[in-house]
């Protein structure tokens, strides 16, 4: 999947940040089964990774396109 | 039986105003053909708009009872907010053969059903843009709720985690299953709402 436009780029990043935040939680709180733990944070960090290349790819883009930011 | 209880739940619902499940689910009327005598039957159908709220043993009614639906694509693609349910034949016949990308999408999509079954994977959620109009995806964005005997069969726990072609998969506890289905995967990137599709397993 690729982010067409800054607003995109916007919304993605607040996913981010809820998925960074979430991750921080799943670390910090108790837990009776470690490799469930594992489970989640292992999928929310790849789910996080691939955010972050989207967001990098776009603006890679936006930056040697010679268009304005919406 | 099943029929009984459900529409029992569903009056419920309607009396108490949501669900006494503790959901907001939603409920509309649509005609479906009645299993038993084939003839049409006003029926209802529940759209659930939080994942927790449907129980393993309401799925299983709506499972024996037809009372369940892939409710059609709204004018931008999408299906409406929710977890709709079905079963992976309904998945099939839906978004798995319109296009040569769908079908081996649906191929990958079928491995990894008989994988979560065999490792005890509760609750499958499809998700991206598969469960869309578009004929060409780019992924299937798939999130797997562990059994209370997760993992079940270790090597179909590994090739899980190995990955299937086309399938980005989450395989996560049930605190944080909750959290991606209602946080993440209930809006596109435009924030704009849809709905997922959840396999029987």
């Amino acid at each position: 999947m690729s982010l067409q436009s800054w607003r995109e780029v916007d919304a993605t990043r607040e996913k981010l940040r809820l998925l960074e935040d979430r991750c921080r939680i799943i670390a910090a709180r108790p837990c009776h089964n470690e490799h469930i733990r594992e489970l989640s944070l292992r999928s929310f960090k790849a789910i996080i990774n691939q955010m972050k290349e989207e967001i990098a790819i776009f603006e890679s883009h936006a930056s040697s396109a010679p268009t304005c930011k919406q | 039986m099943h029929s009984r209880r459900l529409d029992n739940h569903v009056a419920r619902v309607r009396s108490h105003g949501r669900c006494v499940h503790g959901g907001t689910d939603v409920v509309t009327n649509l005609q479906r053909p009645c299993d038993g005598c084939n003839r049409s039957k006003k029926a209802d159908r529940l759209i659930v708009t939080t994942s927790g709220f449907l129980t393993a043993r309401l799925r299983k009614i709506q499972l024996h009872s037809g009372v369940r639906m892939i409710p059609a694509f709204d004018e931008r693609g999408y299906l409406s907010a929710g977890v709709h349910l079905a079963s992976l034949d309904e998945v099939e016949a839906r978004f798995g053969r319109q296009s040569e990308v769908r079908r081996v999408q649906m191929e990958s999509l079928q491995w990894l059903v008989k994988l979560a079954t065999k490792a005890g994977v509760q609750r499958l959620i499809i998700n991206g843009s598969f469960v869309t109009e578009r004929s060409e995806p780019n992924d299937v964005d798939c999130a797997l709720l562990t059994g209370a005997d997760f993992p079940r069969d270790k090597q179909a726990e590994q090739d899980i985690l190995d990955g299937l072609p086309f399938l980005q998969i989450a395989l996560i506890g049930q605190e944080d299953f909750d959290y991606l289905v209602d946080s993440v995967f209930a809006t596109d990137r435009q924030q704009i709402t849809k709905g997922v599709v959840e396999v029987i397993l």
